[in-house]
Order: C-alpha cells, then sequence, then structure tokens
C-alpha cells in the first residue's frame, strides 16, 4: 500500500534486517524481480490478495530470511492516465482490500501507528502501542487527517450539548491539525494548483479511509488506515 | 555459490492496452543487457494485445500466455509458472523502463546470493499534463 511503499528518502541497498512486520517498507509490483529460489521456497503470489500481493510476497520473503536490496538506478517509469471516478474508486479499493494482508500477517491485537517523521529506511510510521492480547483486532493509524476528523466530530458535538469552552478546545485542534494536513499541498506560486491537489489528496484519503473500515468490518477487525501524503 | 551470469525472464501482466504492450516490448528491445526471455500474461484482453506480442518474434524471446483467471495475483503466477529465468522480473504493462533497468537489477542478485528481491525506483512519465497527472507525479511513485 502506498504509505509502505519505499520512496525516495532511501538508499541503495540493503532493507533492514529484523523488518518483517507489517509496516515495513517493500517493492511494487510494477518493478520487482524475484529469485527463483523465493518462489520455489515460498510459493506463489498469494491469490487471495486482490491487491497489496507485492507487498504480501515481500514480507514472506523478508520473513523467510531473504534479504530485500534497493536499487533506485534500475528505474521504470509509469504512465497514470487518470479519470476521476476511477482514482477515487482504486483508493477505496485500496483501502477495502488491504486489512487482508495486514490480517495475514499481524496476529489478533491493538495496534496505534503514528507518523515518523525522521523516516529512514522508507519507514513512514512506528508503532506505539501493541496490546497483544487485545479481544478487538484493532489497527489505527494515528495522522492529521484523522486527528481533524475526530476533533472536528467532538466540536459539532459539543457545540450541539452548548458546552462553549471545550467547543471553542476542540475547534482550534481541528483547525491546526487541518493545517497540519494541508501543509504538503500549499506552494504559494501555484495556489489554485494547491487547492485541486489539497480536494484530490482529501478525496483519496477518504476513499482510502472508507473502503479500510468497511474491507476489514468484512474480517471482523477494525481498520483505520494511514493517508496519502507528500514526502518531500 | 555466486555465478557470474544469471538468466532473467521478464514477466508483463496486461489487459486491453495493447498498444501500450508495444511500448514496453519496445523498452525491452532496447535494454543494454537484454533479457533472456520475455512472457507477457494476457489477462482476458479483447484487443489485439496477442497480434502485438507475435510482432515481436525474433526481436526477442517472447512468449504470449492466456490466464483466464482475472486478477493480478492470478495472472502474475501464471508468469512465475512459464517463466525459466534464475531472475524472474517484473514491470507492469504501463510503465517504460530505463535502457539500463535490466542491468542493474541484475548486479545485486549476482554479488550475493541472499539476495531474494531487488526493487527499483519508480517514477511518472514526464508527458502527464493533466491536473491528475501532475498531481500522481508530486505525491505517487
Amino acid at each position: 500500500m502506498i504509505i509502505q511503499i519505499l520512496s525516495n528518502f532511501c538508499d541503495e541497498g540493503y532493507l533492514e534486517k529484523e523488518r518483517y512486520n507489517f509496516t515495513s517498507p517493500f517493492f511494487a509490483g510494477a518493478n520487482v524481480a524475484f529469485r527463483r529460489g523465493v518462489f520455489e521456497q515460498l510459493g506463489l503470489y498469494d491469490e487471495r490478495c486482490a491487491t497489496g500481493e507485492d507487498h504480501d510476497i515481500c514480507l514472506r520473503a523478508a520473513g523467510a530470511g531473504w534479504d530485500l536490496y534497493f536499487q533506485p538506478k534500475a528505474l521504470v517509469r509509469h504512465n497514470n492516465k487518470g479519470k476521476l471516478r476511477r482514482f477515487i474508486r482504486r483508493w477505496f479499493y485500496y483501502g477495502f482490500k488491504h486489512p487482508y494482508v495486514y490480517k495475514k500477517h499481524t496476529p489478533k491485537a491493538l495496534q496505534v501507528y503514528l507518523v515518523n517523521r525522521g523516516a529512514g529506511q522508507g519507514y513512514l510510521y512506528s508503532c506505539v502501542l501493541n496490546i497483544k492480547k487485545s479481544p478487538l483486532h484493532l489497527v489505527i493509524f494515528i495522522t492529521p487527517f484523522l486527528t481533524m476528523h475526530i476533533f472536528l466530530i467532538l466540536t459539532i458535538v459539543t457545540a450541539l450539548l452548548g458546552l462553549n469552552i471545550t467547543t471553542w478546545m476542540f475547534g482550534s485542534v481541528t483547525v491546526l491539525a487541518g493545517l497540519a494536513y494541508l501543509k504538503s499541498d500549499v506552494d504559494l506560486k501555484h495556489p489554485l494548483q494547491s487547492i485541486v491537489f489539497a480536494g484530490l489528496r482529501y478525496t483519496a484519503n477518504m476513499a482510502l479511509l472508507v473502503g479500510g473500515l468497511l474491507g476489514s468490518l468484512r474480517l471482523g477487525m477494525l481498520y483505520i488506515s494511514g493517508t496519502l501524503d507528500y514526502k518531500g | 555459490m555466486t555465478k557470474d551470469s544469471l538468466s532473467i525472464s521478464v514477466v508483463i501482466v496486461t489487459l486491453d492496452r495493447a498498444e501500450s504492450v508495444r511500448d514496453v516490448l519496445d523498452c525491452l528491445v532496447r535494454q543494454t543487457r537484454q533479457p533472456d526471455e520475455v512472457i507477457v500474461v494476457d489477462n482476458g484482453s479483447k484487443d489485439n494485445t496477442k497480434e502485438v506480442v507475435s510482432s515481436f518474434d525474433g526481436r526477442l524471446n517472447i512468449k504470449y500466455v492466456y490466464e483466464e483467471a482475472r486478477g493480478i495475483p492470478f495472472a502474475r503466477n501464471a508468469g512465475v509458472r512459464n517463466a525459466t529465468g534464475d531472475i524472474i522480473a517484473f514491470i507492469d504493462d504501463d510503465c517504460i523502463a530505463d535502457e539500463n533497468w535490466l542491468k542493474y537489477i541484475e548486479i545485486p542478485f549476482i554479488r550475493d546470493p541472499n539476495v531474494g528481491v531487488v526493487g527499483g525506483d519508480l517514477s511518472y512519465l514526464e508527458k502527464g499534463e493533466s491536473i491528475l497527472e501532475k498531481f500522481h507525479k508530486r505525491y505517487m511513485r
């Protein structure tokens, strides 16, 4: 999934050892190569992964002790012709199908992830809470997008209840989280483009979030997805 | 034991994108390190994908495979089952590889027998001018 695909802050070389966890970086299926022995040892792609099959096989290979090597000089260019409806459907679908991959690799637990701003080697999120014996299977990626919505709901609820001071407090947090969320879209030289980008990213993130919620409920768990952010 | 050279199969999974498959195959013809085998897995195209693939006979050691079961993992697996190379490299049907793509993919596999997976970099084609294409270029890889 987008949140873990290796990005441009990763230099050539081996991905970290001890990386066998769900938020580890992986290689997108559009540009990846395997030694034959990997398939001979692990079997083929998991055909139950409607998307995320690339994530799954990288996790399995790493878990079996194979090294994963990032070679940025092996460059592939992607042609992404887009229509808006297809764009929304695609992000919904990523969200909807991804909890399967998560569930397959993570035993029942309550996990909370935070954005890792000091990301090295492609790690975008750090696990800050991991309760292994949880009655619920729940995973939450805490992002400005999620924070903004939670505080927006709290603001509306407290306003309806007539709690003025609390409403102002929650409202302020909502605005701050909103600004943090929009920060990556703002380009003062291109104001109109900034607004369109913010709108598109918001749409993609909402589709991802809703898709993840619905897809995970079908599997008897709750998955609050990470978001799509510009990584500089 | 490390070998001095390995054979490479390239697998392309496709559905109804004959013209863009032609572009991918063209970029494979131009590779400085030629693929030993190219497998195009057709996942149910209704267009002339098969003819496009046949037109590369002689320029590439190319194999056309038809996979009925719809879905990317089914099609990728059909590619793996038909591949004979020591390395199986995947590229998507809407991508263009740099001419040194396979040369660089091969190096880590030769150098270290414990390297099981090599991933390359992804970027966007420069021709994208629509706002959605610009968006993808900025936010995604």
